[in-house]
């Protein structure tokens, strides 16, 4: 099984539990705050806001919020790929509109998103960190947690529930349509100021576990995974910053050498291996001279 | 970092800020009827941080949120629809959401039948009398009928049927010193001729 269909399982398997939860009243809770039994995981967006908001700390919330600070150190950024909700139903959106097109206006569709990509401003890391210490202040000068009302997760998660319980949809699905057009066009840039992901990258830079490490040896160079990189990483180049990388594994399902491989604590990470394209480059120069 | 960066990165933070406090100047419509055990509204929306877990666990199904509206510092927080039930909290004890709730905003009471979620008001000219609302409601003597020679009834048992009689122009009323505001007897209602309207106060104990 390749970590594509994983990925989508687990995505389904959790919208599911969610779905399952709101039908039968289990109070598992939701992406804000969950807890089966003593294991419970908080939001760490939620956390923050609600302790700025209050300006207390919530003492009963912190062995939570620990453990997914706990989770973000050992597997990084894995949520944003593998359990965001934003991340998966918007998949799915965008390739069912792509696919409700025909083949011309998908082409025009296409190059219209590149078109208003270079036309806006890019955002890049040190934006999103800007646009996150700005909500938070906001947050703790008028004591409202304001990110909670507008963050894409709660909109959909409110929403399955409403709709499982009730079945209605709420006019709040309205509030979606910016993240959602940012998600259609395929932004690099603007995928930074999501506020939870800005959050976890920060706390993922300390992650140095379960990263996808290139074997030199059997990589031909091609940039496929470069290309397939939500984020414009390049394993091949061994730039993979945990701060950037969702672990969404895209780059060792897709490379055809099969050259990636998951290594749980790569060793030699830091030190600084040649690309081996600069690498075959130099040979041929040698051997011309 | 240069001048121009500094800039831009303080705009977008500022403009962040400028964006919580206006969501807070802008025009709202006031009370919702509230869960059991929420703390005041002006603190209420400064602890929920609308993770829909209270909605999600009432075993009535007599939550749901807030939608989209220009009060946007209450758009999704739980609010008590009488349209999809009623609070059984005063029936039985229940304290779900309560329980559920992780930051506080609704806090278990001491004593249920001290909390006070709202006022109930029956429109008169719509009702059929057929008293279903004297079997729903939890508190007894709540909901009462006129007894034009006497003290007025509190059980069906006792009314007579000449009075309760559909074109009768005696109808039942609710106390609102002992009405809780749990939406049981709106809920109910067959021509959905009751109201419930938000209020947060200590009730006397009957």
């Amino acid at each position: 099984m390749t970590f594509e269909r994983a990925r989508k399982w687990s995505g389904i398997a959790i919208l599911m539990l969610i779905i399952g939860a709101a039908i039968w009243g289990f109070g598992l809770g939701s992406f804000c705050y969950f807890h089966i039994g003593i294991f419970r995981l908080m939001c760490p967006v939620g956390f923050a806001e609600l302790c700025l908001s209050t300006c207390t700390i919530y003492w009963n919330l912190l062995p939570p919020f620990l453990l997914v600070i706990g989770l973000i150190i050992l597997l990084g950024r894995m949520f944003c790929s593998w359990i965001c909700p934003v991340a998966l139903l918007g998949g799915w959106f965008k390739s069912l509109l792509l696919r409700a097109m025909p083949q011309g206006v998908r082409m025009w569709w296409k190059q219209q998103g590149i078109r208003v990509v270079k036309t806006l401003p890019k955002l890049g890391y040190k934006d999103g960190i800007a646009i996150t210490i700005g909500a938070f202040a906001g947050v703790a000068i008028f004591g409202f947690p304001f990110i909670s009302s507008f963050c894409p997760i709660g909109i959909i998660t409110r929403n399955i529930i409403g709709f499982f319980t009730h079945f209605q949809l709420h006019a709040d699905l309205v509030l979606l349509f910016i993240p959602v057009c940012f998600g259609v066009l395929f932004f690099h840039g603007w995928r930074n100021i999501c506020p939870v992901g800005a959050f976890r990258g920060l706390i993922a830079g300390m992650n140095h576990t379960f990263v996808p490490v290139v074997n030199h040896s059997l990589c031909n160079g091609c940039r496929t995974c470069e290309r397939v990189c939500p984020f414009g990483l390049s394993p091949q180049n061994d730039n993979l910053d945990s701060r950037f990388c969702v672990k969404c594994l895209k780059c060792i399902d897709e490379c055809p050498q099969r050259a990636i491989s998951l290594s749980f604590l790569p060793r030699d990470r830091e030190g600084h291996t040649p690309c081996p394209r600069v690498h075959a480059k130099a040979l041929h120069s040698n051997q011309a001279s | 970092m240069t001048r121009r960066e500094f800039l831009k990165y303080a705009g977008e933070a500022g403009l962040m800020v400028a964006v919580s406090g206006a969501c807070l100047k802008l025009p709202h419509s006031g009370q919702y009827i509230r869960p059991p055990g929420a703390i005041p509204e002006d603190a209420f929306f400064t602890k929920c941080i609308k993770c829909g877990i209270c909605v999600e666990v009432c075993p009535s199904h007599a939550l749901d949120f807030v939608g989209l509206t220009t009060d946007i510092k209450n758009i999704g927080t739980p609010r008590l629809n009488p349209r999809h039930g009623g609070c059984i909290a005063w029936k039985e004890p229940c304290s779900k959401c309560m329980d559920a709730c992780p930051t506080d905003a609704l806090k278990k009471p001491l004593d249920i039948h001290h909390v006070k979620i709202g006022n109930a008001l029956i429109r008169k000219e719509e009702c059929v009398n057929c008293l279903m609302c004297f079997q729903a409601c939890p508190i007894e003597g709540a909901v009462r009928f006129p007894n034009p020679n006497g003290k007025p009834y509190i059980k069906t048992k006792d009314i007579p049927s000449k009075l309760s009689d559909i074109k009768s122009p005696l109808k039942p009323y609710i106390d609102n010193t002992l009405c809780t505001g749990c939406g049981l007897c709106a809920h109910i209602c067959p021509p959905h001729c009751i109201d419930i309207t938000p209020q947060q106060k200590k009730r006397a104990k009957a």
